[in-house]
């Protein structure tokens, strides 16, 4: 597994037990940046991240411009929208506006880890030259 | 009449006859298949623009039928068409299986639309799926991006620019476009394009 990953954890519910419990399960992946909604883009065109993973519980703004936005920041960059309550309306939103994955609101340390990779090695997908150019 | 055409796959006549109808009134050429044997065959040897597939195409009422998400996951032979998944049936899982990218970077679907949103919300999307002109923006990178230029574009979204085939500018851009096409990312190639080059005409 990638030990040295950049995630950018997008939260307006910092003291939330589920953000305290990522933290501490993905800190053994790499550095972790906690930012708010509103301050998410800024940080993203600050530095460059393997993964943003977006809490959208207590998000003021809305998850796909959010999600549009963030892409905007940064080419190839996965984004992970966390949901407690998953609808097929909102999958589609955020999905169109860029999102790597939309998935529902989990403590499973094991599950969470493997999300996380799972995102990060389909960028890495994405981002390979020569996998199909002769073909 | 418009040249576009549109691959419509369902297993329910009375849908598939209304949805063509609608469809051709709007100026596509409409081919329908009733199940994945007849669509892969159509998509294999027919120049379609894009697909629309149901999600159940062996039976309505069997909730683990997922046919036409498998035949939206067949990657033809890197043959991109892009394909909006249709259902009836409201479920996150469809919906996130279906616009989820896959390991090659590529979604299985452009878009996800229930049958109850109704032919207007259908036509959105089918002309969502076509927005991009990809001969436009071949020829926008041709003439206004030079040879540096283009391999300064391709270091930004980590593309080796010596890999793509082609030995003239007129076949490295047709390289790069098909390159993102293939992924389905070819808006983030004529958004950046154009950000670079915002005073040229479109």
């Amino acid at each position: 597994m990638d030990q040295n990953c950049r995630i950018l954890l997008v939260t307006n519910n910092p003291a939330s037990a589920w953000v305290k419990a990522v933290t501490r399960i993905l800190t053994q992946m790499g550095e972790i940046c906690l930012v708010s909604a509103q301050d998410a883009a800024a940080a993203c065109q600050e530095g460059c991240y393997d993964l943003a993973l977006m809490d959208t519980s207590a998000l003021a703004e809305d998850a796909a411009d959010l999600v549009a936005e963030l892409a905007d920041c940064q080419d190839n960059l996965p984004i992970v929208v966390v949901t407690t309550s998953p609808t097929w309306q909102r999958a589609r939103e955020v999905f169109l506006a860029g999102a790597t994955d939309y998935v529902r609101r989990t403590f499973d340390e094991e599950k969470l880890r493997q999300l996380c990779q799972s995102a990060i090695t389909r960028r890495k997908a994405v981002v390979r030259p020569n996998d199909s150019l002769g073909g | 009449m418009s040249d576009r055409t549109i691959l419509l796959v369902d297993n329910e006549p009375v849908y598939l006859q209304l949805a063509q109808e609608y469809l051709e009134r709007h100026g596509y050429r409409v081919i329908c298949a009733a199940d994945a044997v007849t669509a892969r065959q159509i998509l294999l040897e027919t120049a379609v623009d894009v697909a629309i597939i149901d999600i159940r195409l062996l039976d309505d009422t069997d909730e683990r039928d997922r046919e036409g998400l498998h035949l939206a996951m067949d990657t033809m032979w890197g043959r991109y068409v892009p394909k909006i998944m249709l259902t009836r049936h409201e479920s996150v899982a469809n919906a996130v299986e279906a616009l989820r990218p896959l390991h090659s970077g590529q979604a299985p679907a452009v878009n996800f639309i229930m049958k109850h949103e109704g032919f207007p919300a259908l036509l959105t999307a089918v002309e969502g799926a076509l927005h991009v002109d990809v001969v436009k923006l071949r020829r926008f990178l041709y003439l206004h991006f030079n040879y540096s230029e283009l391999r300064d574009l391709c270091f930004d979204f980590q593309v080796d620019f010596d890999t793509l085939a082609g030995d003239n500018k007129r076949d490295k851009v047709r390289e790069l476009v098909a390159y993102f096409e293939r992924r389905g990312r070819v808006r983030h190639l004529l958004i950046n394009s154009r950000r670079r080059r915002p005073q040229a005409p479109w």
